[in-house]
């Protein structure tokens, strides 16, 4: 590995910001991310920030099955952005639909959904449900150790 | 002719934690019109709860939404018992009333931070989230999970509160009434804070009525109706109380309901926490006939409503719900239109939207077959064929 | 040779700098909200690592302009600290009107974000821009009104009992004039500084002025479409910002910067205390909208900018 690279990945593991897809989540693996943020737990010390568009992002927290209508918006979002990123399967919806895994609305769980723009998309799963906060810091930090 | 610009807001935007869509129609930064779409998020909890046994079921709608999730299980239970004539042990409705209050100040802390960040005030949301965190720690030690407390099942409760968790909680409860009271000092004198929020997105008297708003959002337009005093369920007619109003119907208004509602809380939990009677917390229910049973909960945003309807079997035969961001959403034309794009997203982060509660899906569908007849576009289509065809016989 | 020294040394340093800055403020930040905060490497890790990611644009981006928008930005803010260092260390650097470079230089990074906006083909972008736009106009007009003070004093200084208009452009000449006392110990001098501080506000674009961006409105408008390396020479841009607006501020009201003496322990403390109001302002205000935002600098902060000159002329 070339220093170049490894300057990069130092930057990668340092600054991980996230972008929260929400694809049909009951709110409270949304409100347990945003609890990452508040003095509890503050995240930032560890440089993480939530991103306020895609293209800023690093990673992806997709919570929540994914629904019919909000499949090909993952997908979309995923597209946009900006390569290289992770993907944060958060929530046992979000891993393997949960309970509600026969729901008629689910259209797929969002690993496979993603692997369909990239099938070498990098996915990690934090199941839980909710995960605890600190569940997704663990679960985030092993994710950057083996990049 | 002016120009008009098209904004979407959404469906994914920081604005709300969860998907939705809403199309705002400008010219400059005034909105003229706008248009909600939603639906991202509908996962068709009703129909997976007609799948589950009366048991599951509580589980299955307390993930209709996660700020919500002691009243919807409430209110479903209490339907159930309806049906079943259950006798709630006297304990188990203390414990439930406990638990619905302690949600209902970890709502209205989140929704006070969430609005402290929308308008750019990130010390607020810092500030309630932090003093959210005790609320968390009580519901965490007496359910045994931060959010999603599984707590309320037919006949009663799940778990009893031991002698050591009511102190726990009361301790919590004294930890937070502090920084409580210097919030709604901030809230009421803040000269920034009310010069942002005041006169903002006002919902008059007589919208909030006509639209049919509740909650919070209803109360701060001075329309005073309250599940807990008009249908008293768990223990709220035996503890002392009040329902909070405001006059104005703006944005602050609903800032300042919402913390007042929240020390009010405080006030019942300290009462029920104190008379706690002895006793079990689960009758038990042997089956459930057939019929019809309706329950009702004031969650934090409003009155939760469920229906259910029982065919004698294992689990319920129709299972309706209707959160109360269903009625609130409407309340958005009345209060948006008019307004700069600034105020928009704060307006609509006002009534506390719940969209995962909200999502449905409308299908007109061939009742045999059970394929897709129209879609969307083509009742836009019919409609303004409709309209062509009016238009030709004048 | 020498020139190309201190322009190498100014851009480096104020890098170094305004990232230590950049830091600083996010710290104070997280400390008055009750968190721990970042390391001091963060702000360096973000941008080691926004320059090793992709840039996407979008197909409805014009690719030029969107993408040659920071990069105008960045050298403005890099200029403009070249000639502030460069008088702070040779005063016979300076030249006449570089006051008006400076100042020139300084509404580059709000020009090329309203280029690079309404370029990436986004409607946030295109608010974004259009806000912007409204700030520049409510903030430029007071911010120039209040170098006034600062002017009048250098050419009395410069040509005693006359006035010279000329040289009084000079930064050296507003230095020297300042050597038996700030600009900002007068009272015209002070309300200046006020107006000029309110300005800086606007123009670091942090709350209450962050309307451009707002990123729960408009989900970050003017920087929305930017990723990768272009984000980071926006980001770079703003860092540099923080360091370069104080030091302005400074060497016109606040008797400069000086590395002598007293001069040591004085200098980092004005800047720490030009930025801990920076912090503490963003902290305890909302978001304006952005008409209140032009109200408040037409209707308090322009009049004020007005005494303080015609009071300067009376002095
Ligand atoms: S995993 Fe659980 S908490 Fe998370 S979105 Fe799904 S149901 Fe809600």
């Amino acid at each position: 590995m070339s220093v170049l690279d490894k300057v990069k990945l130092w930057g990668l593991k340092k600054s991980p910001w996230v972008y929260h897809v929400n694809t049909g989540a009951c709110n409270n693996c949304d409100i347990e991310v945003l609890e990452l943020l508040t003095p509890r737990f503050d995240v930032e010390r560890l440089g993480v920030l939530l991103a306020c568009s895609p293209r800023h992002a690093d990673a992806l927290l997709v919570t929540g099955i994914c629904t019919r209508q909000a499949r090909p918006r993952l997908q979309e979002i995923y597209r946009q952005t900006a390569k290289p990123c992770l993907v944060v399967c958060l929530g046992a919806c979000a891993c393997t639909a949960g309970i509600f895994h026969d729901a008629w609305h689910f259209a797929g769980p969002v690993d496979e959904v993603i692997r369909e723009v990239d099938p070498d998309a990098k996915i990690i799963y934090i199941p839980g449900c909710p995960p605890k906060p600190e569940a997704m810091i663990a679960g985030i930090a092993k994710a950057l150790q083996d990049l | 002719m002016t120009h008009k610009t098209l904004i979407p807001i959404g469906p994914y935007h920081p604005l709300q934690e969860e998907a939705e869509f809403f199309q705002l129609y400008c010219e400059g930064e005034t909105v003229v019109d706008m248009d909600a779409r939603i639906s991202y998020n509908h996962r068709g909890i009703e129909g997976v709860s007609m799948n589950r046994t009366w048991d599951q079921v509580p589980y299955v709608v307390e993930r209709v939404c996660g700020i919500c999730s002691a009243s919807h299980p409430l209110a479903y239970v209490q339907a159930v018992e309806e049906i079943a004539e259950v006798e709630v042990p006297e304990r188990a409705l203390y414990v439930r009333t406990i638990i619905n209050e302690l949600e209902r100040i970890h709502s209205h802390l989140l929704w006070f931070g969430l609005a402290g960040h929308f308008i750019g005030y990130n010390t607020v949301f810092m500030w309630a989230w932090r003093y959210r965190e005790p609320c968390l720690d009580a519901l965490e030690v007496v359910t045994g999970s931060r959010i999603n407390y599984a707590n309320h099942t037919v006949g009663g409760s799940r778990k009893d509160l031991t002698p050591e968790m009511v102190k726990f909680v009361g301790e919590r409860l004294d930890e937070i009434e502090g920084p409580l009271d210097m919030f709604i000092t901030t809230a009421l004198e803040d000269p920034i804070l009310s010069l942002r929020l005041k006169d903002v997105g006002v919902l008059t008297e007589q919208d909030a009525r006509a639209l049919g708003a509740c909650g919070p959002t209803a109360r701060a337009s001075n329309v005073p109706i309250d599940v807990r005093r008009d249908d008293p369920y768990a223990a709220y007619d035996r503890v002392d109380w009040d329902v909070m109003t405001c006059q104005n119907g703006d944005v602050f208004d609903k800032v300042v309901v919402r913390l007042l509602e929240t020390k009010e809380a405080i006030r019942i939990l300290r009462q029920a926490l104190r008379d706690l009677p002895e006793g079990p917390v689960q009758a038990s229910v042997k089956e459930v006939p057939p019929g019809e049973g309706v329950g009702h909960v004031e969650a934090p945003r409003g009155e939760t409503f469920h229906f259910v309807k029982s065919n004698g079997g294992a689990g319920p035969e129709r299972h309706k719900i209707r959160a109360p961001s269903f009625n609130n959403v409407p309340t958005f034309r009345a209060s948006c239109i008019g307004q700069p794009i600034a105020d928009v997203t704060i307006t609509l982060a006002s009534i506390d939207p719940c969209y995962s509660c909200t999502e449905r899906m409308a299908v007109v569908a061939d009742r045999d077959t059970g394929e897709e007849l129209m879609n969307f576009a083509d009742l836009v289509k019919l409609s303004r064929q409709k309209t062509e065809e009016i238009r030709k016989q004048l | 040779m020498q020139t190309i020294l201190i322009v190498v040394a100014a851009v480096l340093g104020s890098i170094v700098l305004g990232l230590l800055f950049s830091w600083v403020d996010r710290l104070v930040t997280a400390r008055i909200q009750w968190r721990k905060g970042p390391p001091v490497y963060q702000p360096l890790a973000d941008i080691v690592k926004l320059l090793g990611k992709e840039t996407v644009v979008s197909e409805s981006a014009s690719l030029w302009p969107f993408l040659l928008a920071p990069v105008l930005g960045f050298a403005g803010v890099c200029a403009a600290a070249a000639i502030l260092w460069a008088v702070a260390i040779n005063p016979d650097a300076s030249f006449v009107g570089d006051l008006i470079v400076v100042i020139y230089f300084l509404t580059f990074p709000s020009l090329v974000l309203i280029l690079g906006a309404s370029a990436s083909g986004n409607p946030y972008g295109a608010v974004g821009a259009g806000r912007e736009m409204k700030l520049v106009i409510g903030y430029e007009l007071p911010f120039v009104l209040a170098m006034v003070p600062a002017i009048v004093a250098a050419g009395r200084a410069l040509s005693r009992p006359g006035f010279e208009l000329a040289g009084s452009f000079k930064l050296s000449a507003i230095l020297q004039a300042q050597q038996n006392g700030a600009v900002a110990g007068s009272l015209a001098g002070f309300l200046a500084l006020l107006c000029a501080m309110a300005v800086m506000q606007a123009k670091l674009g942090v709350v209450p002025f962050d309307q451009p961006e707002a990123e729960t409105e408009l989900t970050g408008g003017v920087i929305l479409e930017y990723s990768g390396p272009a984000l980071a020479m926006i980001k770079l841009m703003r860092a540099m910002l923080l360091f370069v607006l104080p030091l302005f501020i400074i060497t016109v009201f606040w008797g400069g910067v000086s590395l002598r003496g007293w001069g040591l322990l004085a200098t980092p403390l004005k800047v720490v205390v030009l930025l801990v109001v920076v912090v503490l302002m963003r902290n305890t205000n909302p978001r304006l909208r952005i008409e209140q935002a032009m109200k408040f600098f037409w209707f308090i902060v322009t009049p004020v900018a007005v005494i303080a000159s015609v009071l300067s002329a009376y002095a």
